[in-house]
């Protein structure tokens, strides 16, 4: 099922209570946001494609790394990608494998940060070309939370991500939340840090919650955005035009509904606000 | 140090919690070279941390199925990250089975609420305890199946008492619902009040649900040596030779029988 998203689109990250929330309140969201990890275990999930807009999420590809996704991983994200219709694949700035200290392949599964220097630069560049030839769809990257220095680095992530948007026409999947917890992590002014980011290539906007524990600002699905995401969310609406913007609300079965539909209206506001409805 | 080794080290670390732990310990003298070399100008302690918070996503959903308010008191007291990152030094990757998966963390949890820095955490052994004996008792009701009881008897020095469905027994210092009711309202765990209790879990067979009683040491100790084998007798002189009225004990066993929770046979079925 395509959907068109010439106007901006305002969706919700796949998780157990949407297609509930759905069926209870047609035309509250555009779309579904599904990640392409969940759809190879959760066959509930795979049943929504094809009957609903969705759009693929990716933290498989370890576009930062310097372990080649294999050909057996990339036929299964494009077959996916080909039955949802999808308008791009979002991708990690990241990487999940890497080479083992007996020269294995290590699968963290999970996304790290990578080292922010010039040889990985290159590298997220090589990949991203390759894969989008192999995939046959164009991958916009995601910031990542940055919650420590990583060794090697020459750069920080936001320097790292303008080099990557100077030097290539790639558009970008900005989730705030990711972007506030490095700043914050990296001492960093973000109402001032998000001015000097190449806003234009925003595609996509992720939205969700962010905690502090243990002196460190973390990624939370499982919370609200917060105040200042919105902030931020206003910020970005008033110099591009994303094309879609999705609530990431998905590490909590038992999510509480009113917290979602309230955040999807206060997305919706924004946007006419700013002149994009 | 180049950018590989760098993350080979975060990667290898972020899976093998032995060597996060060796990568911990700046005085270890028997690192491999590359990881050292690798390690090098890397925050351990951050990357520790991460790969608790890696541990806590991953168990997220199936923790707040089962343990939702163990969960949320560990947050409210800002020590989830710290005991996930504990639990993947301990344990490494979670296990497969949701059941294993459960009883890991509960170890580590049980671990943590039993030590003296949790003592500060008012709360976190009432709910954790309450959360994990609902947990037993659906697992018991979901893998053992309990035989229709024979024929009761009424109560008698020889009959035997038998439980009808699996029980655990826990004492209570604060309500957990109590506890729970405070964090919805965003209060100190504190202001749930203080009220020292035996609580009983018993389960319901034909519902698969569990349902609490509030009961006395003596109901505690009466049940602990309900075993298919004593008869009344036995138990009662028992419990009285622990300190315990034989008028109290024997008015236990018929309450206990009263509430469902046992019955009486004789000893030849």
């Amino acid at each position: 099922m395509r959907l068109s998203f010439e106007h901006p689109r305002v969706g919700l990250a796949y998780a157990g209570y949407v297609p509930g929330l759905m069926s209870r309140h047609a035309g509250l969201i555009d779309y579904i946001e599904m990640a392409f990890e969940r759809l190879q275990h959760d066959p509930q999930a795979a049943l929504l494609v094809g009957k609903t807009p969705t759009v693929l999420h990716c933290a498989s590809l370890s576009i930062a790394g310097t372990v080649s996704a294999s050909d057996a991983l990339l036929g299964e994200v494009r077959h996916w990608a080909t039955q949802m219709a999808t308008p791009w694949i979002g991708e990690h700035l990241a990487f999940v494998t890497a080479i083992g200290l007996h020269g294995e392949t290590v699968n963290v599964g999970y996304t790290v940060a990578p080292p922010l220097n010039p040889s990985s630069l290159e590298r997220v560049i090589a990949a991203r070309h390759r894969y989008e030839r192999t995939l046959d769809h164009q991958i916009i990257l995601e910031n990542p939370p940055q919650y420590f220095r990583v060794p090697s680095s020459t750069m920080t992530q936001f320097d790292f991500i303008r080099a990557l948007c100077a030097e290539t026409d790639l558009e970008l999947l900005f989730d705030i939340s990711h972007f506030l917890i490095t700043a914050r992590n990296s001492g960093i002014d973000p109402q001032r840090a998000v001015r000097k980011l190449p806003l234009d290539r925003i595609r996509e906007v992720h939205l969700s919650g962010v905690r502090y524990e243990m002196q460190t600002y973390w990624d939370d699905h499982g919370e609200p955005a917060p105040e200042e995401a919105f902030l931020v969310l206003r910020e970005i609406l008033a110099h591009s035009r994303p094309s879609a913007i999705t609530l990431e609300y998905n590490w909590c079965a038992l999510f509480p509904e009113d917290v979602v539909q309230a955040d999807i209206q206060r997305v919706r506001q924004s946007l006419a606000e700013t002149g994009h409805a | 140090m180049s950018t590989e080794a760098n993350m080979t080290v975060m990667a290898s670390a972020l899976v093998d919690s032995k060597l996060l732990s060796a990568i911990q310990n700046p005085l270890a003298q028997d690192l491999n070279p590359d990881v050292r070399a690798g390690a090098e100008g890397l925050d351990s302690q951050k990357l520790a941390l991460f790969a608790g918070f890696i541990t806590m996503v991953r168990h997220n959903n199936d923790l707040f199925q089962h343990l939702p308010n163990t969960l949320r008191v560990l947050r409210h007291y800002g020590v989830e990250l710290s005991v996930f990152r504990d639990h993947f030094l301990a344990t490494g990757r979670p296990a497969k089975l949701l059941a294993d998966k459960i009883e890991r963390a509960l170890t580590t949890l049980r671990h943590f609420a039993d030590s003296r820095r949790a003592t500060r955490f008012v709360g976190l052994r009432d709910v954790l305890t309450h959360e994990e004996c609902h947990w037993r008792i659906s697992q018991d009701l979901a893998n053992y199946h309990y035989p229709v009881p024979p024929a009761r008897v009424g109560v008698s020095a020889r009959a035997i008492p038998q439980k009808l469905a699996p029980t655990y027994v826990a004492r209570i210092m604060r309500a957990p619902e109590k506890l729970v009711a405070a964090l919805n309202e965003r209060q100190p765990l504190r202001s749930a009040a203080y009220r020292p209790h035996y609580r009983l879990y018993v389960g319901d067979v034909r519902a698969c649900a569990v349902r609490t009683i509030r009961v006395t040491r003596c109901a505690c100790q009466v049940l602990g040596l309900v075993d298919r084998r004593r008869a009344c007798a036995e138990i009662l002189a028992l419990v009285v030779r622990e300190g315990q009225r034989l008028e109290t004990a024997r008015a236990t066993l018929l309450a206990l029988s009263d509430a469902d929770v046992i019955s009486f046979h004789n000893g030849t079925t």
